[in-house]
């Protein structure tokens, strides 16, 4: 029985969002057809265009993502003694951990109730203070429009400014930085202890039963959720990463370079519902440098739908300081293979 | 499934995922309620459509996630409600809402942010007045009883409880003062302050 009550002739927030959903859950169905990689250049001269090269190589089919031989279980060994060998983050009172991050907005699709497609970026910036208060700020950018029909739409509709729909920035309180309100800096070091802290906080969010490959797979996304907080001590994201080894089904990817040409280690869950999670690891210093969601189609086509890069991470001494990225190359890559 | 048979939540949720009408069935009849539970959580309207979006968002993007062995579908739903109530932006439906650009306040027409506004203001007296009919005596209750039921006014309810009208208007004075000092504290979205 439909128990939303009528709001009237005019069609609702209920009724609107219901219609959101149902365009989210068509894309959840559809497959995404194989994409062309889109790469951005800004400016390739010389050894930078050499280094492009290189990252496009490393993109192509067949070349990267194949899951190898190795154990990905040694590999997060390998991480965690890199991690253990970082130096730890001290914060003096009033210096911040400052964080930035660029993700994408996914396959092309409409932003809040507009009638066109639009694709874009978001840089994201945490600065958090030693009790876990702090700042965030997201930023829309790179703003495209893929077609010229959803580019003609948008003008029709007098070219709104859509930055303001995603762009924001907000101060947040003591434990509750995070997607699991959890201070990275007091996690327990002991495997067993971690494994159940980490295990607490999935019951709150999962009922998958501890012990199946699904449990693995979102053990595995919480795991890389908190390897989020560079800056945390060594020792938990040594231990952190010493426990990814322990679950079973992780494959070993190799080395990869992730958009935002950040390069490593990635290290990938199995494909479940047409759906693989990937982490990717600065193999000196054990740190995260980008997630990515692929989809595999029913043809074995994988395409990268969702990425998140981890550029930046350190200490500075104010919520409105930043620190400048050092990006390996001048392109960002897309990639599908 | 057929659009018309009513089918049970578990059923919906093995679906929800995939099948259109699972998920339009699954959201209707939940998301009145979503938006009362969160109107208690929310300062504003717009922060309560963002979180019902989000909230609904988790649903589907964690619906494979839910075993009725663990517990009911009303009380998973409920709990990723209240994960969205007090997420930071980071939490499973804000993020994939972010990357969706899926926000619910700006789905929100003005007369769909007066509406809310009235249930969050609908809300939170509830809220109050549960805490403070919590805290009642048998003797206020019985007069509240009294006047609610028999619909009548507080010198009557009293004469029917063989108290004096000045006994009932002190009982009745006691629980208005109890109801009115009841602050119930929004959670959502504590954390967050929009600059």
């Amino acid at each position: 029985m439909n128990t939303l009550t009528p709001m009237g002739a005019q069609r609702s927030f209920e009724d609107r969002l219901l219609d959101e959903l149902l365009a989210v859950q068509a894309k959840m169905k559809a497959p995404a057809p194989p994409r062309r990689h889109r790469v951005r250049v800004f400016a390739l001269t010389g050894v930078a265009a050499a280094v492009a090269v290189v990252v496009l190589l490393q993109v192509l089919p067949g070349s990267v993502n194949t899951p190898q031989a190795a154990s990905a279980a040694a590999e997060f060994q390998k991480l965690s003694a890199a991690a253990l060998s970082t130096p730890a983050a001290v914060l003096a009172p009033g210096q911040y951990v400052y964080t930035e991050e660029i993700s994408n907005s996914g396959p092309p699709s409409h932003l809040g109730s507009s009638a066109y497609n639009v694709e874009f970026d978001v840089k994201t910036e945490f600065w958090i203070a030693a009790n876990g208060s702090g700042r965030s700020i997201f930023t829309l950018f790179n703003l495209t429009f893929p077609t010229a029909r959803d580019r003609a739409a948008w003008v029709a509709q007098g070219s709104p400014d859509l930055a303001p729909l995603i762009s924001r920035s907000s101060t947040f309180g003591p434990g509750n930085y995070g997607p699991l309100k959890v201070d990275e800096f007091t996690l327990p070091t002991q495997r067993a202890q971690l494994s159940k802290v980490i295990a607490s906080l999935m019951a709150r969010r999962t009922s998958a039963r501890p012990g199946t490959g699904e449990y693995s797979i979102l053990e595995f996304g919480y795991i890389g959720q908190l390897l989020h907080e560079r800056n945390a001590p060594p020792k938990v994201r040594a231990a952190l990463l010493a426990l990814a080894g322990s679950l079973p089904g992780i494959v070993l990817v190799g080395p990869t370079t992730a958009p935002e040409g950040m390069s490593g280690v990635g290290i990938s869950t199995p494909v479940q519902h047409g759906f693989s999670n990937e982490l990717v690891f600065d193999p000196t210093t054990g740190a995260l440098v980008a997630y990515e969601q692929w989809q595999t189609d029913s043809a074995g086509n994988r395409s990268l739908e969702y990425w998140t890069s981890y550029l930046v991470s350190g200490v500075v001494n104010n919520t409105s300081t930043t620190i400048p990225v050092a990006r390996p190359s001048s392109t960002t890559t897309n990639a599908s293979s | 499934m057929s659009d018309n048979q009513q089918h049970p939540d578990p059923e919906l949720l093995t679906e929800i995922a995939t099948n259109p009408a699972a998920l339009e069935q699954f959201y209707r009849r939940h998301v009145e309620g979503v938006t009362r539970f969160l109107s208690r959580r929310c300062r504003t309207p717009e922060d309560v459509a963002d979180a019902v979006s989000a909230t609904f968002v988790a649903v589907l993007f964690s619906a494979h996630s839910f075993d009725p062995e663990l517990g009911s579908p009303m009380a998973w739903l409920y709990s990723i409600a209240r994960n969205e109530a007090h997420g930071q932006g980071r939490s499973l439906g804000r993020r994939e809402a972010l990357r969706l650009r899926l926000r619910g306040s700006t789905l929100l027409s003005r007369d769909d942010a007066d509406r809310i506004a009235e249930i969050i203001d609908a809300e939170r007296q509830v809220g109050e007045l549960d805490e403070a009919l919590g805290t009642a005596s048998t003797g206020e209750l019985e007069l509240l009883r009294s006047m609610a039921i028999g619909d009548l006014t507080v010198t009557q309810a009293s004469s029917s409880l063989g108290i004096s009208a000045a006994t009932g208007r002190k009982r009745l004075e006691r629980l208005r003062r109890r109801v009115t000092t009841t602050d119930e504290s929004t959670i959502c979205p504590t954390p967050e302050v929009e600059q």
